[in-house]
């Protein structure tokens, strides 16, 4: 049911969702020791689930943009939806 | 003498009269009877029995439409029923007789309605058959029919009076005293089943199909009667209170409603003085079940306890005088027989039993009665074929024998949850595990990990000099089309974006819209797309909330934003070249996991939110499509969607990458039935196109210039009509392939697909799962369910999108861990409700929350009722759908004009009402909810200045104008938008213009000349032009003709 106890839970990509507190979270999600209420989880998801990108692109990305800075010929900086 | 009918009488006459043939309402009583029978006697008892018996010598006259009862006078000869004497070859041949009788209407015109048969099958084995009309007697009166029967028929052998009490009361009396009695009860049932659910009935039933009705009987064994008994002793309660709480428990873990409406039938006859009484005195009440909260059983039985105590002591529902149909106020029933079947006096010296009687009236979609037999209980679950499905005998077979399973787990475990009750046969776990395999075995599908720009990339190479794009006489190579991607791709580049960006595109309909969906994949971005005409405001805030600062369009943008020319980097532009100065890498691969498209949807907290979805996710679904829809070199797709919809990508991206040629429609997307009767129109092989508009077309479907060439139809965004498919059937036979696709754009454009065949549908399903796809249906508490039963649908698999932009809780509450998915993976909950039929294709049910559909436009009436509220003059909103328009209900000070205008500046077009009522308050129902029903339906009344039509051809457009928009009076300066009108009429305005004149009216021109006026003066100058081009000879031949 809606109001029975949920946890946070996380992938490996480090993405969050959430999941009944009374069952074993599903292979590859673990709990982030987070607990409450349906609501409660979201509103603590809404605070910590700050990159949203999946862990494997956000590193692929952080590392062509190292690449770009070793260079040092990169344009001027745009603001771009990777620093948000 | 002439009485009046009760109110229960009233309304069975009426229903006799709308429907002549229907046999519902035909009782019986049939009885085996073994021994010497003397049939004199016997018809001498029938004569005391209807002398007795006031309801069994009433017959029904009319009176200027008001029927009256009138009984013959007791012991006249005439008011006896001939007994009809039949001699039947064996038993065999007495079951057909009987089965032909009970299961004959009767016309009430047509005398008293009661026929008794006696049919011998020996010399000392005789069958009775009494049948009469409901409207005389109930299930109680043939009891009493067949005792006092009894009685007399001995009495004649022994030559004595029948031992029988005088009647106090006649059923003209009760007549009388009930309608008093039931004019009191109007306000209680009126409060009670006011703003009703939806009438949903398990397995399908009810939903206008039609096929054979039939009864699945199941037993309960002696010992769980016994226990089901103790329980309700337990509870201070009656067995019929246990029973009827059980029937509302499986309705519910059907539906998945908690408030559940279920019908039953009680004797009526709570004073001694009607005990003994032929008549209809039986009442139809209505319980309204409450199973919110998800209670246990006992709680539940406490609930029902106290609705039964009100409801059954109540006279029958006036359904006329409720504002609903009787279907949804009485969706289905359930019924108790406990008065005793078996005789309660002898009948002479002959043994008494029963026989088959092959009843096969069905009264309601679906009703379930249960009886007491050798102390077990029988419960028969009877159906009407409405489903429409060849497999509704099995389905409802199921249910019933889940029925038993949940009464056997209630006794059990009366104190569990009602969602913890066992209801799941062995057959449905093993569906349940069946479908559960599904995933596993689409999580193992191997997915190659070629992204669409690679595909399309492939075709360039293939076949440079094929037809790319067609858009009206401009034709695109695929060589052309990549040459000028790549330097607009490197115009982007060269003004700074970079791989992972988001790049908004913001263009008409045109080769330069699709060029800069694949320059910004070129340019390792993401694109998202937007109406041309999208508010500022919206474009601004859908923009920044993606972190995109590039958009790609000929419009002026706000402060803050970069616009892109689309034609940056063409001949003659700097930068003419691959690798821009200040981008030394040139463009990035797009990779899998990269997003490639965003796409802004509706949002029901007021805000849009962007879905993001990946390349490995749209790849998945291009590479099924392609395959599936058969595309090839050659073909020609529409591309009829607005870009700013995810369903273009099933247009463009499957085409290109099959070599196809894409022709766009710049004149907009109602232009089609235009583009197919031009030049060129008759190549195009494939559609795809929102089921409403579809709709549309199959009405008129010999208007429409369909090509030669057309293969295929993809249809989907909305439930399709059953009937639309059988028209399309009926007019292409199975040369033309239609598939209807169900998918939201969080699951990649599509997830379902179904071929609609030849088959009738009450229902056309959505199929299956497309490649690479899940799909589970799921109960509230999570966990799968078994055919027959609605769900959530839930989506895995290749297409699950990203997320939503910026939305963590969001997406964490739609995009939920896949337990039946590979480690890791996550599922989309679609907030759809949908269903398993038997043949393993998926029905789709609705929303679970408030979502509409607009003529295919996805719309969260929440996001509108948020900016209407914004606005100071408005106090309260409620926005809804109605006969395809999207409807504002407000209370305040203001105007709809003044209204739609404020929208205007925030919303797109599709989210801004097009009718408005302002109220002084809205309508509320005793819970609290806006009161749908008591909403009045917009009213259009034509401009002010009222200028009657007066040329031939005005009167026509007028005439059309009136008949599809559902307007009264219309004046020739009546505007076709203001009146409601809208692209899907306007296709069907021209059809039907085309129709009325023979001449071929573009649906362009119902844009452009707007007012009726305009349109006959347009109309009047195509009929001239026609006539030019003929020559003296035809134009000569035409106007003589015309003449006979």
């Amino acid at each position: 049911m809606t109001d029975s106890p949920m946890l946070v839970v996380v992938n490996d990509e480090e993405q969050y969702s959430v999941w009944w507190s009374d069952r074993e979270p599903p292979a590859g999600w673990r709990a982030t020791g987070f607990a409450g209420t349906r609501q409660e989880c979201l509103d603590h998801i809404e605070t910590v689930w700050t990159d949203m990108r999946p862990l494997s692109v956000r590193d692929q990305e952080t590392l062509s943009v190292r690449d770009q800075e070793t260079l040092s010929v990169r344009a001027p900086a745009t603001p771009s939806s990777r620093d948000r | 003498m002439r009485a009046p009918l009760s109110p229960g009488q009233e309304r069975l006459w009426l229903l006799q009269r709308l429907d002549p043939a229907d046999a519902s309402y035909t009782m019986y009583t049939v009885r085996r009877l073994r021994g010497p029978l003397d049939a004199d006697a016997l018809e001498g008892a029938l004569a005391d029995v209807v002398a007795r018996h006031e309801g069994l010598r009433t017959r029904f006259e009319e009176e200027d439409g008001v029927p009256w009862a009138v009984a013959g006078p007791p012991g006249a000869a005439e008011s006896v029923p001939p007994v009809e004497r039949i001699q039947a070859g064996d038993e065999e041949h007495a079951r057909r007789i009987v089965a032909e009788r009970v299961n004959a209407p009767f016309d009430l015109a047509e005398g008293v309605p009661l026929r008794v048969a006696l049919i011998a099958i020996g010399a000392l084995d005789h069958v009775l058959c009494v049948t009469m009309h409901h409207i005389i007697g109930d299930g109680w009166s043939l009891g009493i029919l067949f005792d006092d029967l009894a009685e007399c028929y001995t009495a004649r052998l022994h030559g004595r009076a029948p031992s029988l009490a005088p009647l106090p009361v006649q059923p003209s009396d009760y007549a009388r005293w009930q309608r008093r009695r039931a004019e009191r009860a109007v306000p209680y049932w009126q409060e009670r089943l006011a703003d009703p659910p939806p009438p949903e009935l398990p397995c399908g039933v009810g939903n206008g199909g039609e096929g054979p009705g039939d009864f699945q009987v199941v037993r309960l064994g002696r010992e769980v009667a016994a226990e089901l008994d103790r329980l309700a002793r337990d509870h201070r309660t009656t067995l019929f209170t246990v029973l009827m709480a059980a029937y509302q428990v499986l309705l519910h873990r059907h539906t998945g409603h908690t408030d559940v409406l279920v019908g039953t039938a009680v004797a009526g006859r709570d004073r001694v003085e009607l005990e003994p009484m032929i008549g209809y005195l039986s009442q139809t009440v209505v319980l309204r079940g409450d199973l919110d909260g998800d209670p246990s059983f006992t709680e539940l039985l406490g609930r029902t306890r106290q609705e039964t105590l009100t409801a059954l002591s109540r006279p029958s529902v006036p359904f006329e005088r409720i504002g609903h149909p009787a279907e949804a106020l009485m969706p289905t029933m359930f019924i108790l027989h406990t008065q005793d079947l078996g005789p309660t006096r002898p009948f002479g010296d002959l043994s008494v039993g029963f026989f088959p009687d092959g009843y096969r009236q069905v009264k309601l979609g679906l009703y379930a009665e249960a009886w007491f037999e050798d102390g077990e209980i029988v419960v028969s679950f009877g159906h009407d074929g409405s489903s429409g499905s060849p497999h509704e005998a099995e389905a409802v077979r199921r249910l019933a024998d889940r029925f038993l399973l949940l009464l056997e787990s209630a006794v059990a475990e009366p104190h569990r949850r009602i969602s913890e009750l066992r209801l799941w046969t062995g057959d449905d776990e093993s569906d349940i595990r069946a479908m559960a395999g599904d995933g596993a075995d689409a999580a193992g599908l191997v997915v190659p990990e070629t992204t669409v720009p690679e595909m399309i990339a492939g075709v360039v190479r293939r076949t440079p000099g094929a037809v790319a794009v067609v858009c009206g006489e401009t034709e695109v190579t695929y060589a052309e089309l990549d040459r000028r991607a790549a330097r607009l791709a490197a115009a982007l580049r060269a003004r700074g974006v970079r791989s992972g960006d988001v790049v908004g595109v913001c263009l008409p309909r045109s080769v330069e819209a699709i060029t800069a969906l694949l320059a910004v994949w070129r340019a390792g971005a993401a694109y998202m797309p937007f109406e041309p005409d999208e508010p500022e405001e919206r474009l601004a805030f859908s923009l920044a909330d993606a972190g995109a600062t590039h958009v790609i369009t000929t419009r002026a943008l706000p402060a803050g934003l970069t616009a892109v020319d689309p034609l940056d980097g063409a001949d003659g532009a700097d930068g003419a070249d691959d690798a821009a100065p200040g981008d030394p890498e040139g463009p990035e691969e797009a990779r899998p996991g990269d997003v490639a498209y965003v796409i802004s949807t509706s949002g029901s907290t007021g805000r849009p939110k962007g879905v993001a979805v990946e390349h490995r996710a749209i790849a998945a679904r291009i590479r099924w499509m392609r395959e599936e829809y058969g595309l090839a070199p050659g073909e020609r797709v529409v591309q009829f969607a607005s870009l700013s919809f995810d369903t273009h990508l099933e247009e463009v991206f499957p085409t290109l990458a099959a070599g196809a040629a894409l022709v766009l429609l710049p004149g907009g997307a109602a232009t089609l039935p235009d583009l197919l009767a031009a030049p060129g129109g008759e190549r195009i092989t494939m559609l795809d196109l929102p089921t409403a508009y579809w709709h549309h077309l199959v009405e008129e479907i010999d208007q429409i210039a369909w090509p030669p060439a057309l293969r295929l139809v993809v249809i989907g965004g909305e439930q399709a009509s059953g009937g639309a498919v059988a028209r399309w059937r009926g007019r292409f036979g199975d040369r033309v392939r239609l598939v209807n696709t169900y998918g939201p754009t969080e699951a990649a454009v599509i997830a379902t697909a179904a071929d609609l065949g030849a088959t009738p549908y009450g229902r056309p399903p959505i199929g299956r799962p497309v490649g690479a796809t899940t799909v589970h249906l799921l109960d509230a508490a999570g966990a799968p369910v078994p055919k027959g039963v609605i769900g959530e649908l839930v989506i895995g698999g290749a297409g699950v999108a990203r997320g939503y932009l910026r939305r963590p809780a969001l997406t964490a509450a739609a995009f939920v861990p896949d337990p039946l998915g590979p480690p890791g993976s996550r599922r989309y909950r679609t907030g759809d409700r949908a269903r398993w039929n038997e043949d393993g294709t998926l029905e789709f049910l609705g929303r679970l929350d408030g979502q509409l559909k607009v003529r295919g436009f996805r719309i969260e009436p929440g996001e509108v009722e948020a900016r209407l509220l914004d606005h100071p003059g408005v106090g309260q909103a409620f926005v809804t759908v109605h006969a395809e328009e999207l409807v504002a209900y407000v209370t305040g000070t203001v105007t709809g004009e003044e209204l739609a205008a404020h929208l205007a500046r925030t919303l797109p077009r599709h989210l801004v009402p097009t009718a408005w009522v302002v109220l002084d308050a809205l309508p509320l129902t005793s819970r609290g909810k806006v009161d749908r029903a008591a909403l009045p339906a917009p009213v259009r009344a034509s401009s002010a200045g009222h200028v009657p039509p007066s040329t031939d051809a005005e009167l026509l457009v007028a005439e059309i104008w009136a008949e599809l928009l559902g307007v009264g009076s219309i004046g020739a300066n009546d505007d076709f938008f203001t009146l409601g009108g809208h692209s899907l009429l306007a296709t069907r305005i021209a059809a039907r213009l085309r129709r009325a004149t023979g001449v071929e009216v573009p649906v362009r021109t119902i844009f452009e000349r707007r007012t009726v006026a305009e349109l006959a003066v347009a109309l009047e100058d195509l009929l001239v032009a026609e006539l030019e081009e003929l020559s003296d000879e035809e134009a000569e031949r035409l106007l003589s003709s015309a003449d006979h």
